[in-house]
């Protein structure tokens, strides 16, 4: 669990988006999206996916459609809209730009100063 | 646009909620299954992997409300939790509440005040026929509306570039009518006021320019539909009152003033003239009755002719 990172607040919306704009999927798709793109590096508590999933599709950024699963079972698929879509580029720019000035931050030496 | 849609959302899901209930259950239960399934691929006994499946989703109930939350169907519920929790402490602490009332009341109204002007002055458009076309003059680099009458003269007379000119001066009188009499803040107005602004009255006549003959020439009121509303209740016959009533008083004055003078004239005339006596009181009576009642028809049938063709508002000013 050691090289489990706990996710900030605010990020597991991004990384829906993210999982989701590879592809349509249901929840427990998304789920096992996000570990593989991350590597599995991020500890998500399964249950907490699906608040954010109906948040995005309140904001119109994730519509959804009812489909058979890989394990043929009923599931219900998620997919981007134009508005998620936009979303996720806006996001992503925000989120580098986040990283860039912390990763600046904690990489600046007492000679730079 | 968007809190219409997200308001007729939410009171659609009021009613559809045991629908979309359900859906959140059923969806929530295929993760579980397809998590479960997937751990059994990789060895767990089938019950292992429910137990496990529903340990690693966390605490069912709580995402399950988080995620009616998210989704808004229980803002009408939580919205009255929140009155009925609020109405409570309020009732607890009277005191504050009283305080907040009187806030919110004081607020208000001086809110609905500052709307009422607003809307007068500038929300609601002028009730006037192109209203886009009705400017006023200002004067000098301070802008000031207000001009010296005889400027007004000048101003309107020479006039090119509007179709009319026509000024007012605001002022407090008092208005007697009869039997209440009371303060007022009236308009004096240009003759050619009303032409200006294009307008008809309600009732009766407005004066014009042609009525106009130099100072003091053109003695009318004209109500405004709310002081008439308010202070006559509609009442129509206050304009054929008010148009007789200067002239009865004249008449009967004139009428007194006729009779002494016509007495005094006599008596001059009898001392000078031999044998002309008009002394005769029937005579004289008779007279007065006769211009009496040519008077009183001279100012009835216009009255009465102003009520029937324009049924009417104008008054004689007291």
């Amino acid at each position: 669990m050691a090289d489990h990172a706990q996710i900030l607040p605010g990020t597991l919306d991004l990384l829906i988006l993210r999982a989701v704009s590879l592809g349509p999927l249901h929840g427990y798709g998304i789920l096992l999206r996000i570990g593989q793109i991350s590597g599995n590096a991020l500890l998500i508590e399964q249950g907490a996916l699906y608040p954010g999933l109906f948040r995005l599709v309140r904001q119109g950024l994730l519509k959804t459609s009812w489909g058979t699963s890989e394990n043929n079972r009923r599931a219900k698929f998620y997919e981007l809209t134009a508005a998620g879509r936009k979303r996720l580029r806006e996001e992503t720019a925000n989120w580098n730009r986040l990283v860039a000035a912390i990763g600046a931050a904690l990489a600046a030496q007492p000679e730079e100063i | 646009m968007r809190f219409l849609d997200s308001l007729r959302f939410r009171v659609a899901s009021l009613f559809r909620r045991s629908a979309i209930d359900t859906e959140m259950e059923e969806e929530l239960r295929s993760h579980i299954r397809h998590r479960a399934e997937d751990l059994e691929r990789s060895g767990l006994s089938h019950d292992e992997a429910e137990r496990r499946a529903r340990i690693e989703f966390g605490g069912y109930q709580k995402y399950k409300e988080e995620s009616r939350e998210a989704v808004g169907v229980y803002f009408l519920e939580t919205l009255a939790q929140d009155l009925r929790f609020a109405l409570r402490v309020l009732r607890k602490s009277p005191g504050f509440a009283a305080v907040a009332v009187v806030t919110l009341a004081l607020a208000i109204g001086a809110n609905a005040v500052v709307f009422g002007v607003l809307n007068a002055l500038i929300l609601r458009p002028l009730n006037v026929p192109q209203a886009e076309s009705l400017y006023a003059i200002e004067r000098g680099p301070d802008k000031a509306v207000n001009h010296s009458y005889p400027d007004y003269l000048d101003l309107r007379d020479r006039n090119h570039s509007f179709e009319s000119l026509a000024a007012y001066n605001v002022a407090p009188v008092g208005l007697d009518t009869g039997n209440n009499p009371s303060s007022a803040w009236i308009l004096e107005v240009t003759g050619n006021y009303f032409d200006a602004l294009g307008i008809q009255p309600y009732l009766g006549r407005f004066f014009h320019a042609a009525d106009e003959h130099g100072a003091n020439s053109a003695p009318y009121i004209v109500l405004t539909y709310a002081y008439w509303h308010t202070h006559f209740h509609d009442d129509r016959g206050v304009v054929l009152q008010a148009a007789l009533g200067r002239p009865v008083k004249l008449l009967a004055f004139g009428s007194a003033a006729g009779l002494i003078l016509g007495l005094l004239a006599s008596q001059v005339l009898a001392s000078i003239v031999y044998q002309a006596t008009s002394r005769d009181p029937l005579v004289l009576a008779g007279a007065v009755l006769a211009m009496s009642l040519v008077g009183l028809l001279a100012t009835w049938i216009p009255a009465q002719r102003a009520l029937s063709i324009e049924p009417s508002i104008l008054m004689r000013e007291e």
